[in-house]
């Protein structure tokens, strides 16, 4: 797909390229017959004539040797912008291959060890797990804000109740309470990226040690998924809430979280919205496209059979 | 005992995971290139294939495809790169479950657990009264006699069954059987084709099948229910 978007931009610049001087090879040609046949109906000017041919083929040698060259130019430099661009993206697959590896590795043999030393594990485990959590949403918010405008999303059936059992690996002494259940419509990874930036900032900014997380219809064809904590709560201005580099406080977080989460709800054409708990806490509520009952239906009689 | 075949070139991350796994009672093969990949999958019989999507020598789906032309033996990606070409690409291969890296342990032996369930293990087969023990490598009669089959005889039952319902060619089977050594023709394989079925007791060549210019089939039904190896 994308070497294909990369010809096409290639294709474009040799098809610029040579209706331009094509034209300008037309015009010149033109210029000089019409000072020919000019020429030999005024014989007496044919000095002055023959002057103005010759300066018409200087200019328009010049000319169509600037188009080509600058055509060659934007050619050469088009193609060294694409060359540079993999070689950035490669870096980044490779880069994100290699940190994504070395936490997974590291996480499992934390969680080995903890398991191996039973009932009473060192609480320094549980530190060291929530901060591989902690280095692993980091890296992802800021793998996400660069693909944010060219990343693709999948457009494919995700059962919340999935979602927030993933999410209870990733916070085991947190209580997360599922109250429905939906299937909706959106990207599985983009959906959890959401609920995991939710939840990180309610236990993170918020103190909370309890989320509620609750899926109800809204019509036939939206659900609504709301993400609602005991913590402290946010005292700032809710509008402000999902812009790039707003933070909670001075000195807290990235800024990044809650823009990269409304910008991923936007993209599952889905919307995020922020409000104050209704005695304390903070309630995040995100509009999603339903999958239709009956499609579902359909879906498992496909599988049984 | 399920076997399972882990592909991940990270040797932290991969030496862990088998480790792991083994501690659960799996038996674990580690390899870490696609070419090694492919050498241990035509070695043995798997019941899972874990496969790491950015390989040194080649990509986990690069493995997949080859192996699910042979073979339907479940498999799950693992990877670092979960963008949703990569995700399509692995489920449209036919990816049992796809686990983005960094991944917690009690959930991937979770979703091992479950791809197992999904995939009950056949390491006992029973056909025509008499039980095909894959791990014992021996054919259990009706009368309860154990009948040990040579080992060349044993791994052509294993690839007829592991490739099933594909028919498997004369030339597959020469290649897997021997390999460079290029020792058996066609007659041979046609002669261990017949002291299998007598084994198992296939007089009418209905279990084991000869497919007109192709090779032969594996065509039988477990009559009891799936027997894990575990």
């Amino acid at each position: 797909m994308k070497q294909g978007r990369d010809r096409i931009k290639i294709l474009l610049v040799a098809l610029w390229v040579t209706f331009t001087v094509t034209l300008a090879v037309w015009w010149l040609i033109f210029g000089l017959r019409q000072l020919d046949l000019l020429s030999q109906f005024h014989v007496e000017q044919s000095d002055q004539l023959q002057r103005h041919y010759q300066m018409l083929l200087w200019e328009g040698g010049i000319l169509i040797a600037s188009l080509v060259g600058g055509g060659l130019a934007l050619f050469y430099y088009a193609r060294r912008e694409q060359k540079r661009h993999r070689q950035v993206e490669e870096f980044f697959a490779a880069f994100t291959h290699d940190a994504k590896t070395a936490l997974a590795s590291l996480r499992l043999q934390a969680e080995s060890l903890k398991e191996d030393l039973g009932a009473n594990p060192n609480p320094l485990f549980d530190r060291l797990l929530q901060d591989t959590l902690r280095l692993q949403l980091q890296l992802e918010n800021s793998l996400s804000l660069v693909n944010l405008p060219t990343g693709r999303l999948l457009n494919e059936p995700v059962r919340i109740g999935h979602i927030v059992d993933a999410l209870r690996y990733h916070w085991p002494d947190l209580a997360i309470i599922q109250r429905g259940d939906a299937t909706i419509r959106g990207d599985s990874r983009a959906l959890e990226s959401v609920l995991m930036n939710l939840i990180h900032n309610a236990v993170k900014h918020g103190d909370a040690t309890e989320i509620r997380i609750t899926a109800e219809p809204r019509g036939s064809e939206r659900i609504v998924v709301s993400v609602a904590d005991n913590g402290k709560g946010f005292s700032g201005d809710f509008k402000q809430l999902g812009q790039l580099f707003v933070r909670h406080a001075r000195g807290s977080g990235s800024g990044v979280g809650l823009y990269i989460s409304s910008q991923l709800a936007k993209r599952m054409n889905a919307m995020l919205t922020f409000a104050a708990g209704p005695e304390t806490g903070f309630v995040a509520e995100l509009d999603l496209s339903a999958v239709p009952e009956a499609v579902l239906v359909e879906q498992q009689a496909q599988k049984l059979a | 005992m399920k076997s399972i075949l882990l592909v991940e070139d990270d040797r932290s991350l991969g030496a862990t995971l088998r480790d792991r796994l083994a501690r659960e009672g799996y038996d674990v093969s580690w390899v870490e290139t696609k070419q090694r990949a492919l050498m241990k999958f035509d070695e043995g019989l798997w019941d899972l294939i874990i496969l790491d999507v950015s390989l040194p020598d080649g990509s986990g789906f690069e493995i997949a495809r080859d192996v699910k032309t042979q073979s339907s033996v479940p498999i799950m990606f693992m990877t670092a790169l979960g963008t949703a070409e990569n995700r399509l690409e692995g489920f449209e291969i036919g990816a049992e479950e796809f686990i983005p890296k960094p991944f917690h342990l009690r959930e991937l032996l979770l979703r091992v657990q479950h791809v197992f369930e999904r995939h009950p293990v056949r390491h006992q087969i029973t056909c025509n009264g008499r039980t095909v023990e894959l791990d014992s490598r021996t054919i259990v009669q009706p009368d309860g006699q154990r009948d040990y089959l040579p080992a060349r005889d044993f791994e052509l039952l294993q690839l007829l069954i592991t490739n099933a319902p594909r028919a498997v060619s004369r030339n597959e089977i020469i290649d897997k059987l021997w390999g460079e050594d290029k020792l058996g023709n066609q007659r041979t394989v046609d002669n261990m084709i017949v002291h299998l079925r007598q084994s198992i007791g296939d007089a009418n060549s209905e279990i084991i099948r000869s497919v007109r210019g192709v090779g032969y089939q594996w065509n039988a039904v477990s009559e009891t229910p799936a027997v894990t190896g575990g």
